[in-house]
């Protein structure tokens, strides 16, 4: 088995040289490295952190923000062997077919591929996740469970599974699981504390040439390789490609202005709307994580592919967050409801509603570099946020329909409790799911890298990753990026046959 | 020591005439509406709990900004049905207004508006 081996220990001025070189340990990085595992390529990955967190390592995410407030970006991610997955919630679920469509309702919308290429991706993306059984929408077929009849309508309930790491209750970290994994393939080395710094590209900026890497301590060397993935997270990726500016002064892969632009990430608007339940309590799938079918599962509500084709509504998922107490108004409006349609609501039971949605790409959310530099004298990365009141307004159109499914189908009522802008931002969480800063497309002018996250220009750099997702769903991406990096494992292994 | 009854039953007399006074103080806004006819029973009427329609109707009629009686209950009676059936016909073309967020049929919260407008003009 082979140890780790910590940069800080190399004497400065070192050169390596690999096939192929891997930038970052998270789920993508560590995902194409055991996916390589029984090639002949020879693999150098480059972690920045250890197997433990590190504040002067996690500081080199720090920088400043500017637009709709969000999350600190020294905090929404995690530096250390397994990336972000160290602080994830586990939720998994496949993206949905509509969600890799071009739709000319939507601008920027659409994957260079449909669905179906990424489907067979998914089951092994399963198994590194350890979500278990791959059974999502099929929950009801494989266990008894009684879903909230809502007859036709725009909404339908939904499944998402939970990663589970094999003996903790926690999510699969996946440095801390795969560890020991990633020491016994022979063909792999992997460098801890080293940062990639910069991306030397050829004069004629067609390939790049050697990558440049530091250590906190001092340590610097260089990696010369054949091919490079960068796996170092959507904001990440795009702040290395556009701080490597000495050949192609936009940065690397810049030259369409497009690196570091569709940044985005799920909006959580906590306690928007109420759901009352006509018939009694709803089944515990919807109000926790529950063990069946031999997976963790936990059932929510979504827009049907139809309704959101008919209403030009993008993707959301919306959970059942805890039990509510309705107010007099809340009281009323159930009573009257009831009565004048000729329900029963003797049993009715309120719930809080909690969701994560899906923005439309937007070219003006975007990282950029800051004029601080990191103790690696790397320039800071600058977040510029912003989520549209048209964004609200989709997600808004959808709970409507729910209410008026709720209603005509006897189930239930709804109350939306968001209306104008300031209301949505009150308490606007977001899900620390970062992507779209290196978007896929066949066109060079309108995505970074093609459909396998080759970068378009360079014959050898690859982008791997969430950062590639040209259109977002609602899903959460973890599971997503992981069977879109197996199927970029399959791709470098052509290129080495 | 002998108890009579003459104060015991005055002042059980005075306790239940107290109540009596509390109740009607409460109950009599609520009865006299009732009782009071309003150019819209074929409609109000179809809602068994006025003072809870009430309460959802303001909340329309906030929403609205401008609301007329008339007008919304003009409307209603166009359309031909019980209040129910346009309900139902409303919910299943999308026709829906909101009462405080609340997710209601467009006749529905029009009927509960109009309540609540004859609510204010009676009460």
């Amino acid at each position: 088995m082979n140890s780790f081996i910590d940069a800080r220990a190399l004497p400065s001025g070192t050169t390596l040289e690999t096939d192929l070189l891997i930038i970052g340990g998270g789920p993508a990085g560590i995902t194409l490295a055991l996916a390589l595992k029984d090639s002949p390529i020879a693999v150098t990955l480059l972690e920045s952190g250890g197997m433990e967190f590190d504040g002067p390592t996690q500081n080199l995410y720090d920088g400043p923000e500017t637009g709709t407030p969000y999350l600190p970006l020294n905090g929404s991610r995690m530096r250390f062997l397994g990336g972000s997955t160290n602080h994830w919630g586990g939720w998994c679920r496949p993206l949905e077919k509509i969600d890799f469509e071009q739709r000319d309702w939507l601008a920027h919308s659409g994957w260079p591929f449909g669905r179906e290429v990424l489907e067979p991706y998914y089951p092994q993306a399963q198994e590194l996740v350890e979500a278990g059984p791959f059974i999502y929408d099929d929950a009801p077929k494989r266990f008894s469970v009684t879903t909230l009849a809502m007859g036709d309508g725009g909404l339908e309930t939904v499944w998402f599974q939970f990663s589970k790491m094999r003996g903790s209750v926690l999510p699969t970290h996946f440095g801390e699981r795969y560890a020991n994994d990633l020491k016994k393939i022979p063909n792999l080395k992997l460098y801890t504390h080293a940062n990639a710094t910069a991306l030397r590209l050829t004069s004629d900026g067609k390939l790049l040439k050697h990558v440049e890497a530091a250590t906190l301590s001092g340590v610097r060397f260089t990696v010369v390789p054949k091919y490079v993935v960068l796996g170092a997270g959507a904001i990440e990726n795009a702040r290395l490609m556009l701080a490597s500016n000495d050949v192609m002064k936009s940065g690397v892969g810049n030259a369409n202005d497009l690196v570091g632009r569709y940044f985005s990430d799920h909006p959580i608007p906590g306690n928007n709307a109420t759901l009352v339940t006509f018939a009694g309590r709803l089944s515990p799938f919807y109000l926790g994580t529950q063990h069946a079918g031999g997976a963790h599962v936990r059932a929510a509500f979504a827009p049907t592919e139809k309704f959101r084709r008919l209403r030009h509504v993008l993707g959301s998922l919306i959970t059942v967050d805890g039990g509510a107490k309705l107010d007099s108004l809340g009281e009323a409006a159930v009573q009257t409801a009831a009565e004048a349609m000729g329900y029963d609501a003797s049993r009715a039971h309120a719930y809080t509603i909690g969701c994560g949605f899906e923005p439309a790409p937007d070219p003006g959310r975007r990282v950029t570099l800051d004029a601080a530099r990191d103790a690696l004298g790397m320039p800071r990365v600058s977040l510029n946020n912003t989520i549209s009141d048209d964004d609200f307004a989709r997600y808004r159109a959808t709970l409507k329909e729910w209410g008026r499914q709720l209603l005509a189908s006897g189930a239930g009522l709804l109350q939306i409790h968001h209306s104008t802008r300031e209301e949505w931002l009150q308490g606007l969480d977001w899900g620390n799911h970062h992507m779209g800063t290196t978007r896929m497309h066949a066109d060079p002018k309108r995505g970074v890298t093609d459909a396998n996250g080759l970068v378009h220009g360079i014959g050898n750099l690859f982008v791997s990753g969430s950062g590639l997702f040209p259109t977002y769903g609602a899903s959460n991406p973890t599971m997503n990026l992981v069977a879109l990096t197996l199927r970029l494992a399959d791709h470098l292994k052509g290129l080495f046959k | 020591m002998s108890v009579t009854r003459r104060p015991i039953v005055l002042s059980a007399l005075a306790i239940a005439g107290v109540g009596m006074a509390a109740g009607i103080a409460v109950e009599a806004p609520r009865l006299l509406r009732k009782r009071i006819h309003s150019p819209y029973d074929d409609i109000t009427g179809q809602i068994p709990d006025q003072d809870q329609a009430a309460k959802v109707g303001r909340t329309v009629i906030a929403s609205l900004g401008k609301f007329e009686s008339a007008k919304a209950a003009n409307s209603l009676r166009t359309r031909n049905g019980t209040l129910a059936e346009l309900a139902k016909a409303d919910l299943k073309q999308g026709k829906m207004l909101e009462a405080g967020g609340w997710v209601l049929p467009e006749s529905l919260a029009l009927a509960c508006a109009i309540v609540a407008d004859q609510t204010e003009e009676t009460g």
